[in-house]
Parts: structure tokens; sequence; C-alpha cells
């Protein structure tokens, strides 16, 4: 017996997605062996400090400007840098805390809820 | 030939409705060659140009020249150019030709003298945009374009409303600025019309500005993009919203709030995400904030300051999501996650995406340093201490989410394996242009200054001075230690496959159960009067058979005999009554 078809039809009929370029060959690079990894990671490390050093050396030859009186002591803008990331970075996962959701959070709730 | 010259913007709209009956083999040089045009014309038109048309009854004025008019159509003909380089010949017709007649009306805004030029472009603008995002071709698109349309038609009908009210209360439709003033805006006092006016058209453009409670339209809809579409997405609708407050409400103080808690929103849901291409939308947010706060701080210094920023912002913004279209488009995934150590093999996009981070986050020498600079010392100017401390804890924090971790979490970190290529040339050769235009005037800031309407005192303002280059480069470099601290030695900035709950998480989960609730509900209300009413209908179906039925009283068959005994008894009584009256 021929029943009515079930299959919702869009509002919106979405068009073809995008076709991904397919390349022919994947580039044959094999991964950094560990030993090399951990001397690039520590390469990166003292180029970061030797930048950071070369950041607070230059304060000397040009004192950087506050438009605001008494806060313009050495390194203001470095320590104002730290502070202000790492409170970013907390103040963000602490937000976190309540805000983060499973990646798939809508499509069940469209499940759950489909059915009330 | 032409007494009046048409306004720039219809090169493009025209040219893109033309595009799919051209053959398909010219159709990426006619991408190339509109916004060449376009940005050729721009530059042809006399400043003092002033042309009224006949529309429904009002003078138009569709091509006017507004202070910012020329960097703000230049940089989106500029995003049209490079983004059709980028994505051309990769899109389908239909994406293309919404793109550049996206772009076409987003230069047709720049140019409005009046608000209903204003309005059509902007509900073009909606029209098109939805377009092009559906055309991501996922189901999550498809969702996404209609969560996007609701939210813009709603703008423009609210848009419309408002300036509606705003010619019945001042009986003018030209685009100037708003002189109600601070202490007028209390709605409470004296709830004019053309407050309320005034009012209204700044929530119509918020809700494209992506201001809070409207922002999260623009992180649901421009990651689900194909990778070519959100490069023109990521220019055109904010910063025409910021054109448009740029004109209308520079120097109001409310502004300076929205845009603060705008660029802190950013940097925050930032700091949260996992896929590439939404860390980049909320980064828009954020350098949308930027710019806002400067409208808001109002001085001379600080609206030059967002001009500038805005030009630089669509470029870097361009430039970053041309390199994580790159990166989605050749590896096929999405979030960070399932990226990681791609510098092997994707030199360039890697090299470009490095430019792209170091431009958003102002680095000395890249776009980001002289523009962005302008609006933090145009707060110091005026002594707004928390502002100036909260842009520069802000210039750190975008440091930290776009500067930082989209490059380091895409094309370092741990390797994943992946092992893509660079892009096709096309794309690869847009990426370095852009990466040249957002280098360039960072070297030669006149570049950017000369774009600028001139003023009669020139702008006291030097970006390249050692302060500033020595304060710039702690700041960033510091906030860098913090991040690698973090990486190093705790797993918080670990990427988690997790979404965080904005602003649609109202409309989403909420008004999305409210609404299937209401329509059990009413079901279950037509279900009951349905009930109800077969149930009366068979009681007096009932009522009428147990009467008129085939043997109910009133349908039985009556004999002759006594009919003709009560005729008979009727006609007695009637003679009795007439001898007696009588």
């Amino acid at each position: 017996m021929p029943t009515k078809s079930t299959v919702k039809k869009p509002a919106m009929a979405a068009p073809p997605a995008t076709k991904l370029y397919k390349p022919g060959q994947p580039k044959r690079v094999p991964p950094i062996p560990a030993a090399k990894q951990a001397g690039l990671i520590r390469k990166g490390w003292i180029f970061l400090w030797l930048m950071l050093a070369a950041s607070l050396i230059l304060e000397h030859f040009a004192h950087p400007h506050v438009p605001f009186e008494g806060y313009g002591f050495f390194g203001i803008y470095a320590l104002f840098g730290l502070i202000a990331c790492v409170a970013i970075v907390l103040f963000s996962k602490l937000l976190g805390l309540i805000l983060m959701r499973p990646a798939d959070y809508y499509q069940n709730v469209a499940k759950e809820r489909s059915d009330v | 030939m032409f007494d009046i010259a048409l306004p720039p913007s219809l090169i493009l709209i025209i040219g893109a409705v033309l595009l799919p009956l051209l053959p398909q083999l010219w159709h990426r040089g006619w991408a190339l060659l509109l916004p060449t045009v376009t940005m050729a014309v721009i530059w042809q038109i006399p400043a003092d140009v002033e042309q009224f048309m006949h529309f429904a009854g009002f003078d138009i004025l569709p091509m006017t020249l507004h202070p910012f008019t020329r960097i703000f159509a230049t940089a989106f003909a500029l995003a049209a150019f490079l983004g059709a380089l980028f994505g051309a010949g990769r899109m389908n017709n239909k994406e293309l030709a919404a793109c550049l007649f996206y772009a076409g009306c987003a230069i047709g805004v720049t140019f409005a003298g009046d608000f209903i030029t204003l309005f059509i472009h902007w509900e073009l603008m909606a029209i098109a945009s939805t377009v092009i995002i559906l055309h991501g071709g996922t189901e999550h698109a498809r969702t996404a374009a209609f969560r996007y349309a609701l939210m813009h038609f709603f703008g423009g009908a609210l848009l419309l409303a408002s300036i509606t009210a705003h010619f019945e209360a001042t009986g003018s439709i030209l685009l100037i600025p708003f002189s109600v003033e601070w202490s007028d805006w209390l709605l409470v006092a004296d709830p004019g019309l053309e407050r309320i006016a005034a009012w209204a058209i700044l929530i119509a453009i918020g809700i494209n500005l992506a201001a809070p409670p409207f922002s999260s339209w623009l992180s649901d809809a421009y990651p689900a993009a194909s990778p070519f579409g959100s490069v023109f997405l990521s220019a055109f609708t904010t910063k025409t919203a910021v054109f448009a407050l740029l004109t209308l409400f520079a120097g109001k103080n409310l502004l300076i709030y929205i845009g603060l808690f705008m660029v802190f929103y950013g940097i925050i849901y930032a700091m949260l995400e996992n896929n590439i291409r939404r860390i980049l939308s909320f980064s828009i947010i954020n350098q949308v904030g930027f710019m806002v706060v400067g409208i808001g701080i109002g001085t001379d210094l600080a609206l030059y300051g967002v001009a500038a920023h805005a030009f630089c912002h669509i470029m870097y913004k361009g430039l970053l999501f041309m390199s994580a279209g790159s990166v989605v488009y050749m590896t096929g995934k999405h979030t960070c996650l399932e990226v990681g150590g791609l510098y092997r093999t994707m030199r360039i996009t890697c090299a470009c995406g490095i430019v792209g981070a170091l431009a958003i986050s102002a680095f000395p020498l890249t776009s980001g340093f002289i523009s962005k600079s302008m609006i933090a010392s145009a707060a110091g100017d005026e002594q707004l201490f928390f502002v100036w401390v909260a842009l520069l804890a802000a210039s750190a924090g975008v440091f930290l989410h776009a500067g930082i971790k989209f490059p380091w979490f895409v094309f370092f970190h741990r390797d994943s394996g992946l092992r893509p290529q660079d892009p096709p040339t096309s794309m690869k050769l847009a990426m370095i242009f852009t990466a040249i235009i957002c280098i360039l005037p960072g070297i030669f800031p006149q570049i950017i200054y000369a774009m600028l309407p001139p003023l009669e005192t020139a702008l006291d303002y030097q970006p390249y001075t050692p302060a500033h280059i020595t304060s710039q480069l702690q700041l960033l470099l510091f906030g860098g230690l913090a991040f690698f601290l973090f990486i190093r030695y705790s797993s918080l900035l670990e990427r988690k496959p997790t979404l965080s709950l904005t602003f649609d998480w109202l409309y989403r989960h909420n008004l999305k159960w409210l609404f299937l609730m209401l329509v059990k509900a009413g079901f279950g209300l037509v279900g009951g009067l349905k009930a109800w009413g077969l149930y009366f209908f068979r009681r007096l179906r009932a009522t009428i058979y147990h009467y008129h039925g085939p043997r109910a009283i009133l349908a039985r068959n009556w004999e002759i005999g006594h009919t003709v005994l009560y005729a008979a008894g009727l006609l007695g009584l009637f003679l009795i009554v007439y001898y007696y009256s009588g």
C-alpha cells in the first residue's frame, strides 16, 4: 500500500557543497624525529627570550610614553602585556566553564526537543 | 554622452547580474575587470559632486562624497578584486555573481547621500550575503543562512521603520550626523519621535555591526560559507555599518562602552573557540569594537584612526580568511583540532597567514601598527584612563587569539600527519598581493593617510617614534610569552571539540523549544476543538434522528381518519365561537 513520503522538504534548498581540490599526490614529508623536534622547540624558546631581552634593552634608548602621570616606570608595557594576557586567558577559561558545550550541542537539542 | 554620471556601485551591481549570461571562460576576467573599473571611477569623481534623482516622490542622492567615502569605497573595491582573484573560477556562477553584487551594494552604501539609497543597498547586501552563505553547501550552512537572513531582514525592517519615523519627525531623508546631544538621549525625559527614530536607527546599524546582543549571527554564518565566500563576507557587512555609524553617530559616548564590550567579547570567545574560521569571525567583532570605540571618542584623530583602521582591517582580515580558506580547501578540515604542523608543506599559505596575524596584532612595519594606535592615542589624548587601559589590554589580547593562536595551532603545534600542498596559483597570488597590501602601508603610512580627507590643521600624529615601537614590541612580545608559558606548563589552551554558547542560544535553544511547545499546544487545541465539535455534531445528529428518523415520533405516518376528526373538531369549535360572538 503506498504511503505518504515523510521526507521533509527544506525551506531553502542548499546548493551542492564546493568541491574540494584534489591534489594528485600528497607531498611525502616524513614526520620530524623527536630529538630534532625538541631541538627546534629549544631554539624557539631561546629566540623568544632574546627578543624579550632586546625589547627591554630598547627601552634604555627610547623610553615609552604613557599619557597618564605616575605610570612611566621601567617595563610598564612589558608587565602590562604579560598580566593582561594571563588575565584574559584565565578569565576566558573561567567563562568557558559556563559557556562551553559539546560541538554537536545544537543538533542534540534539536533531537531532544522535537519529541517534547 | 551622459549628463549624469552613474554611481560607481552600479558597475559592480549590473556587472554581477550580467555575469551568469557570459561564457564560462570570461568569468574570471570579468570578475577582475569590474572592481578595477569601479576603483578607477571612484577616484574620478570630483569632490563636490552633487546629484539629485527623483525616486518615489523624494529627491535622493545616490552619489555623495562623505568625508570617508573614498577610503571605504577603495577598500571595498580592493577587497572585491582580491576576493575575485582568490575565488573566481572555483565558485559557481551564482556564488561569484552574489559576491560581486554584494561588493557593489557595499560601495553603494558608502556613496549614499540619503536614507533611501542607504536602505536599498543595505537590504540588497543582506540578500546577496545570504545567497553566499547558502553556497557553503552543508546542512549547517543552510540553517545558518536562514538564521542570518532572519536577523538581517529584521534589521532591515527596523531600519525602514526608523527612517520613516525620522522623516516624519524631521522632514528630511538626508544622511547627515544626528544632532541629538548625549543628555537628550535619555528617552524617559521626553520621548520625542526624533529621538526614538535615532535610537532605532542606531539599533538597526548595531545589528549589522554585530554589536551585542546581535553579535551571534557573525560567528554563526561566516564559518559556514565556502572558503571563497567567507573572504567576501569578512569585508563588507560590518564595515558598511562602521561607515554608517561614522557618518551618523560620531562622538556619541555610549559607543565607547558598546565598543569595549565588543572588543572583549571577541577576544574571550576567540580564546574558547576551536573552529579556524570562527576564531577569525570573533576577531572581526573584536576589531570592529576598536572602531566603535574610536567613533565614540569622536575627535579628529579618533575618527581618522577609525577610517584608516577599517581600511587596514579589511585587508588583513581578508588575508587571514584567505589563509584559513586555503587550509580548509586543501585539507577539508575545519577545526584546529584536526590540523597542525602544516608549515612544512603549505609554506606560502603559512607565510601569508603569519603576515596577516602580525598585521592584526599591530606589529611595527605592518598596516595595523599605523592605524590601531591612532585610536588608542586618541583615548590617551582625551585622558580617558580606563578606555586607554582597556584598549591596551585588548591589543595584547588580539595578539593572543588572532596573532598567535590562529597560526600556531594551524601551521605549527603538533604534526597532524596531513601533507597538503599550497593552493593553486591564483589563490597563492591573491594571498601574496594582499600580504603586500598589509605590509606596504606599515612602511609608508602616507599611502593610507593620503586617502583620508584633508584637515584644516594637519593631524599631529607620528606612528613611527622609537617610544611607540618599543612600547608596542614589549606589549606584544610579553603577551606572546604568556601564551607560550600556558602552552608549555598547562593544558588550559589545549584545543577541545566544543562550541561556546552566545546570544543565539536564546533563540536557537529556547525560542525553538518555546516555538515547538506552542506548536504542540496549538495542535492540542485544534485537536480538542475538533473532538468537541465532532461530539457536538454527533449529539445534534442523534437528537434530530430521534425526532425525525424513520421511526421517530414526528416522522410517523398518520392515518386519514384521525386527520378528518381533527379537522371536524376544529370546524365545530369555529362554529361555536362564530355563533356566540355574532
